[in-house]
C-alpha cells in the first residue's frame, strides 16, 4: 500500500464547487484516472479518500490537500499526470508526494483578500484598519456555527495581518487565522468587522485566496515533504 | 466561461455551480465557422443534466466539426433576478455568450408546465417570443421531445417542430441549414427546405379553423408542398444508432447522476393511459454487447459509480439476466452499481433482485396504477391481485423493508370502490411483510403515491375528460382517512396542477396569448409547487377569455377534429377508438408479445415483434 498525498489548486470556476462536490468530483477524477485507490470495506464500499480543512465557497486556493492510499506503488510523476488529465476544470495538481504532517495537526492557514471598498484607500484608513485588527484589543463579532449564534472574539484568532494599497478602491489583506479541528476562522469576518466597524468603508467585494497552511510551531505544513 | 459581471453575482445565488459550466466532459470549440447550437432544456440545471436525451443530442451535434451545441438552463429565480437587474441575458454554459446571436435555439418539450419557463427564457434571451417577429438576426426557435406530439399551445412561438427522433432529424436538419447558409437563402428558405423533410412541422405553414362552439375546424397547410398531416420518423437499426461514447460529469449534486444506456424505445404493454407507450412505438432494442460495451465505455470515460438501465419497462427486455450477468462481469469488481428503474411487478423474481442488489441496495417501486382489477383491465393494465401479492413477498423476501407503489386516480369509468382499492391493496402488502421470515433493520414502510389522470393526445383515452379538481380532491380525501397507518406514507399530487397540465397536454393554438400574458405577469417555475399558483392562473385564463375547463375536463367527441390530429405517430386512430371501446367493456389486449393487436406503427417502421 502505497499512501499518497496530493496538493491542488482551486481556482476560476472551480471555485464554485463546495467541499462535499469536492468529495464526489474527485472520487470520480480517481476512477477515470485509472487509480488502484483503497476502496472502504462494509455496506456502500467507496475510494477512501480524506481532504483537508474545507475550503469555503468561492474562495480560490493554492493549497488543497487530498490523501488516499493505492494498492500498488506507482510513481509520483505518472499520478500527478494521470490525476491531472482525469480532472474537470480549474483544479490544478501542484505535486504527488508521501505525507509528512498530519492534517489533524494543521494549527492556522494564511488568506489572501482582496477588498474593493466604496471609500478611497488612503494612509488613514489603512491605520484604522491596522487599529481595529491590533491583537491587543478584542474585537468581538457573532459566528453562526453548528452550535448556533455565539460571540467570539477574531483578534485572539488572527495571527497578524498586513494591510497594502492595491488601488484607489482596493486594498490587500494577508492575514494568517486559526484553523484547527475544533475551531477555524473564516477570513469573510474581517471584512464584516471592518463593514460593521470603519462606516465610511463599505465592503463593495472581496475575493479570497487561500494561500498555505501552518502546523501550532508555525513552521509551514508538510515543509520539505 | 463566466464574464466578468457573473463573479461579484455568483456568490449572492443558491448554487453558483449551475451557472459556470467547465466541467469535464463538457465541449469547448472556437467559435468560427461553427452554427451555433444552444439546447435549452426549461429547468434547472439540476434537472435538465439528468436528461439522457440532452445528452445525446449534445454528442451527437458536438461530434460534427461545423457544429458547437452548448447547453442553457433555466436560471432559478434567485439569478433570474440579478440577470434582469444587471442587464445580463441568457447564455450557454459553455461560451459565456448571450443565445440571442445563436443560430438555433432548441427547446425539448419534458413536460406541459415548463412552458412558462420556455416563454420566460426567451424573454430572458431578448429573443422575441412570437415566430412572426423574429428576423433573420434571431436564432431559429424550434423544438422536440414527448410534449412535441402536441405543440399546438406553443406553436406560434416555435419556427418548426422535431417529430421523432433526433438521431434522424437533427443531422438532417444540419445539412439543410448549412447548404442553405452558403447558398446564401433566408430563414424562410430554409423552412420550406425543411418543411420537406418526414417529421418536421412548421407550425407557420398550417392555419387552425374553429367551429362556433370552440372546437377545432380544420388544421390545413396555407401553401403548396407541405405535408397534409405530418409523420413522426424513427431510428430503424436502434442497435447500431448513435450513442454518446462520453458524458458530461456535472461538478454540483444533479437528480440522477450516473451511467445511463437505453436498453429499447417502445413498449409492448399497451397500457391505455399511457402516452409514451403509443408514441415510442415500435419497439426496438439493442443487444447485450451493444449494451455493455456502451455501458464499460461510458463508465470508464465518467468513473461514475452506478449503470443505469433505462426503457419504458425493462423487464419486458427478452435477454435481460444475460445483460446483468454482462454488465457484472466487469461492473462488480469496480464497485459499480446497477439500477433498474421500470421493472414491472409480474415479471419480478428473487433472481432478478439477488443479481441487481449486489453492490448497493436501492429502492424497490412498482405501479400497480389503478387499486381494482376490474380498473386494471379497463386501463389494459395486466397485473394480477396475486401477482402483486407475489412481488410484495418477493421483494420483502430479499430484505427490502421500504416499498414504493404508485397509483392513479381519475381515470375512466372509475369508482369510488375503485380509489377504495388503492387503500386496500396497500395493506394487503404491508400485511406481506409480517407474513415473511426475512426482516429489514429499519422495519417496514410502503409510500403510495397517487398522481392524478390526465388524458393525453395518442392515447385511447385522448377524448376523455378529465375529473374536475373537486373530484380529485374528494378522492385524496377519501384515501387519505382510509390509509391512516405509520407503516404507511401517502404522497399525492396537487390536483391543480393536474388541472393545468391536463388544459396545455390538450390545448390548442388559442392558448398562446395565454403564455405571453403569463410571462408578462412573471410566470415561472410552474413546475414547482413554491411557484405554481393555481389563483393566478385562473385570473389569467379569465382575463384572456379562455375557459380551461374546455381543454382540461370537457369529453371529446369521437368525430371531433383534436387540435392534434394533423400529426401522425404511427398508431392509428381506428386503433386507439377500438381500445378506447374495449376499455368501457372492461376487456383488455394482450402486449405485442403474445400477439398483434394492429396498432399500425407498421406503416412507420416495424420493430421486432412487429408482424411485418
Amino acid at each position: 500500500m502505497q499512501k499518497v498525498r496530493i496538493k491542488f489548486h482551486k481556482t476560476d470556476s472551480a471555485k464554485y464547487t463546495s467541499h462535499l462536490d469536492l468529495n464526489r468530483i474527485f472520487i470520480r477524477s480517481l476512477c477515470r484516472a485509472g487509480l488502484d485507490v483503497v476502496y472502504t470495506k462494509g455496506f456502500n464500499p467507496h475510494p477512501y479518500i480524506v481532504f483537508g480543512p474545507p475550503l469555503p465557497l468561492g474562495f480560490t486556493s493554492q493549497t488543497e490537500i487530498l490523501d488516499f492510499s493505492l494498492n500498488s506503488e506507482m510513481e509520483f510523476s505518472e499520478i500527478e499526470a494521470k490525476l491531472q488529465k482525469a480532472l474537470p476544470m480549474g483544479f490544478f495538481i501542484e505535486r504527488a508526494y508521501t505525507p509528512k504532517n498530519k492534517i489533524s495537526d494543521i494549527s492556522s492557514v494564511g488568506y489572501r483578500c482582496n477588498l474593493e471598498v466604496n471609500c478611497e484607500v488612503n494612509e488613514s484608513l489603512i491605520r484604522d484598519i491596522a487599529e481595529l485588527f491590533d491583537p491587543e484589543l478584542p474585537l468581538l463579532i457573532m459566528k453562526k456555527s453548528k452550535r448556533g449564534l455565539r460571540e467570539i472574539d477574531i483578534n485572539s484568532m488572527m495571527q497578524g495581518v498586513i494591510l497594502t494599497k492595491k488601488g484607489e478602491y482596493d486594498i490587500e489583506l494577508l492575514t494568517r487565522v486559526t484553523c484547527t479541528p475544533q475551531d477555524n476562522l473564516n477570513p469573510s469576518y474581517l471584512v464584516s468587522a471592518i463593514e460593521e466597524n470603519i462606516k465610511r468603508a463599505v465592503p463593495i467585494f472581496a475575493g479570497y485566496h487561500r494561500l498555505s497552511f501552518f502546523m501550532q510551531n508555525g513552521v509551514q505544513f508538510d515543509k520539505n515533504a | 466561461m463566466p464574464i466578468e459581471k457573473l463573479d461579484k453575482i455568483l456568490l449572492q445565488v443558491q448554487k453558483p455551480g449551475r451557472y459556470v459550466g467547465n466541467e469535464f466532459g463538457s465541449v469547448h470549440k472556437e467559435k468560427e465557422g461553427k452554427i451555433r447550437f444552444a439546447f435549452c432544456f426549461p429547468d434547472t440545471y439540476e434537472i435538465g443534466m439528468s436528461y439522457l436525451g440532452g445528452r445525446i443530442i449534445y454528442s451527437l451535434l458536438n461530434e460534427r466539426n461545423d457544429v458547437w451545441c452548448e447547453r442553457v438552463f433555466a436560471p432559478w429565480v434567485d439569478f433570474e433576478e440579478k440577470m434582469r437587474e444587471n442587464a445580463i441575458e441568457l447564455f450557454a454554459l459553455e461560451s459565456g455568450d448571450s443565445i440571442k446571436s445563436f443560430d438555433f435555439a432548441a427547446f425539448t418539450l419534458q413536460y406541459e408546465m415548463s412552458y412558462t419557463n420556455i416563454i420566460n427564457m426567451l424573454d430572458l434571451a431578448k429573443i422575441p417570443l412570437l415566430s412572426k417577429d423574429r428576423g433573420e438576426e434571431f436564432p431559429l426557435v424550434c423544438a422536440g421531445g414527448p410534449c412535441a406530439y402536441n405543440s399546438e399551445p406553443i406553436a406560434d412561438f416555435l419556427d418548426f417542430v422535431m417529430m421523432g427522433e433526433g438521431e434522424i432529424l437533427l443531422p438532417a436538419v444540419m445539412d439543410v441549414y448549412k447548404e442553405n447558409k452558403e447558398k446564401g437563402g433566408t430563414k424562410q428558405d430554409f423552412l420550406i427546405k425543411i418543411a420537406q423533410i418526414e417529421g418536421i412541422y412548421v407550425p407557420s405553414f398550417y392555419d387552425v379553423c374553429y367551429n362556433d362552439d370552440g372546437t377545432v375546424k380544420s388544421v390545413l397547410p396555407n401553401r403548396d408542398n407541405v405535408p397534409k398531416v405530418i409523420k413522426k420518423v424513427i431510428v430503424e437499426d436502434f442497435d447500431s444508432t448513435f450513442f454518446p461514447k462520453t458524458f458530461i460529469v456535472p461538478n454540483i449534486e444533479t437528480v440522477h447522476d450516473r451511467v445511463t444506456i437505453e436498453v429499447f424505445r417502445g413498449c409492448i404493454r399497451g397500457c391505455r393511459f399511457c402516452q409514451a407507450g403509443m408514441i415510442y412505438r415500435p419497439v426496438r432494442a439493442k443487444s447485450v454487447d451493444t449494451l455493455s460495451c456502451q455501458a464499460k465505455q461510458l463508465q470508464e470515460g465518467t468513473g461514475y459509480e452506478e449503470i443505469s438501465l433505462l426503457s419504458l419497462s425493462t423487464s419486458d427486455y427478452p435477454q435481460l439476466n444475460e445483460l446483468i450477468d454482462k454488465l457484472q462481469s466487469w461492473s462488480e469488481d469496480k464497485h459499480v452499481n446497477l439500477a433498474l428503474p421500470s421493472l414491472r411487478l409480474d415479471t419480478l423474481s428473487g433472481e432478478l433482485l439477488n443479481k441487481v442488489q449486489k453492490v448497493r441496495k436501492s429502492g424497490l417501486t412498482f405501479a400497480p396504477e389503478a387499486g381494482t382489477q376490474r380498473l386494471r383491465d379497463v386501463i389494459n393494465k395486466n397485473i394480477s391481485d396475486e401477482e402483486i401479492i407475489r412481488a410484495a413477498d418477493i421483494a420483502f423476501g430479499n430484505g427490502y423493508g421500504q416499498l414504493k407503489l404508485y397509483f392513479m386516480i381519475g381515470l375512466p369509468t372509475e369508482t369510488m370502490e375503485d380509489v377504495e382499492g388503492i387503500a386496500h391493496t396497500a395493506f394487503e402488502v404491508l400485511a406481506r411483510y409480517a407474513k415473511s421470515e426475512v426482516k429489514n433493520k429499519k422495519g417496514v414502510n410502503i409510500g403510495v403515491s397517487v398522481s392524478t389522470f390526465v388524458p393525453k393526445p395518442f392515447t385511447p383515452f385522448q377524448w376523455e375528460g378529465q375529473n374536475t379538481i373537486e373530484q380529485v380532491e374528494e378522492k385524496q380525501a377519501v384515501l387519505r382517512e382510509k390509509m391512516r397507518s405509520r407503516k404507511i406514507s401517502l404522497s399525492w399530487h396537487d390536483a391543480k396542477t393536474s388541472f393545468l397540465e391536463a388544459v396545455f397536454a390538450r390545448g390548442d393554438r388559442r392558448l398562446s396569448k395565454v403564455l405571453i400574458e403569463a410571462q408578462k405577469r412573471g410566470f415561472h417555475f410552474d413546475g414547482w409547487e413554491e411557484y405554481f399558483s393555481y389563483e393566478k392562473w385562473m385570473k389569467l385564463f379569465e382575463d384572456c377569455g379562455i375557459a380551461p375547463s374546455f381543454y382540461a375536463n370537457r369529453e371529446r367527441n369521437e368525430d371531433e377534429v383534436l387540435p392534434w390530429d394533423h400529426i401522425d405517430v404511427g398508431v392509428t386512430q381506428e386503433f386507439l377508438l377500438r381500445e378506447r371501446h374495449q376499455a368501457y367493456k372492461g376487456a383488455v389486449t394482450p402486449d405485442c408479445s403474445k400477439g398483434c393487436a394492429g396498432c399500425g406503427i407498421t406503416k412507420i417502421g416495424g420493430g421486432s415483434l412487429c408482424r411485418k
